[in-house]
């Protein structure tokens, strides 16, 4: 449950900055990418990018793979789904709760009515 | 904070629905994503003021949350925390 609670942490702390959220949309369009690859279309230095992706890698985010001197990153989506699940929870419980609540509240509005 | 909206229209008075969110009474009788009954329904709803609700789901499994009224402004608007029992985390 801890380490569930702490997954759930550092997924959404990584994924609260727009530009690590772009260098995960940019591996969603390409199965991998090399370092200078996803740090062309930003306006960083290359030592702020590598801190970036430490951060998606800490979360579990994308894997990092070394060949010679090219590093590999790809996308790894497990986390997001943990995530996902986790939002839908309440979605799904608020969800089917409010239906219940509207129909039990213009039941009693028509009984109230039907009184008077 | 990030947020998520859920929106209902419902046919009826604002002060119906509101003691259907803030009463005892009111809360059994829909509380839960599924016909499981409200096994604790408890409210006092004013500023500050405390809510639990502990419910059976269909599946037989058990769940309860609690929270406070934050803000209450009858009968139109109220605000309360909220935390499923034996889970981390609060939410608005």
């Amino acid at each position: 449950m801890v380490n569930y609670q702490r997954r759930l942490d550092r997924t959404f702390a990584a994924l609260v900055d727009p530009t690590r959220r772009a260098i995960l949309a940019q591996l969603e369009r390409k199965s991998s990418a090399t370092v200078g690859e996803l740090a062309e279309p930003f306006a960083i230095k290359l030592p702020a990018v590598m801190k970036h992706l430490s951060v998606l890698i800490d979360a579990g985010l994308i894997t990092r793979t070394k060949s010679g001197r090219t590093v590999t990153v790809r996308l790894r989506p497990q986390p997001m789904r943990e995530a996902l699940l986790w939002l839908r929870r309440y979605e799904r419980f608020w969800g089917a709760s409010l239906d219940r609540l509207a129909a039990y509240a213009e039941r009693s509005e028509t009984d109230r009515h039907g009184r008077q | 904070m990030t947020s998520l909206t859920l929106v209902r229209r419902i046919k009826a008075r604002p002060s119906i629905v509101f003691d259907a969110v803030t009463t005892a009474q009111g809360i059994a009788q829909w509380w839960g994503p599924d016909a499981g009954p409200v096994l604790i329904a408890e409210a006092d709803p004013r500023k500050g003021g405390r809510y639990r609700v502990r419910f059976r789901l269909l599946d037989g499994s058990e769940h309860e949350c609690s929270g406070e009224y934050l803000e209450i402004e009858p009968p139109d608007r109220v605000v309360m925390s909220w935390r499923w029992k034996g889970g981390a985390g609060r939410s608005e």
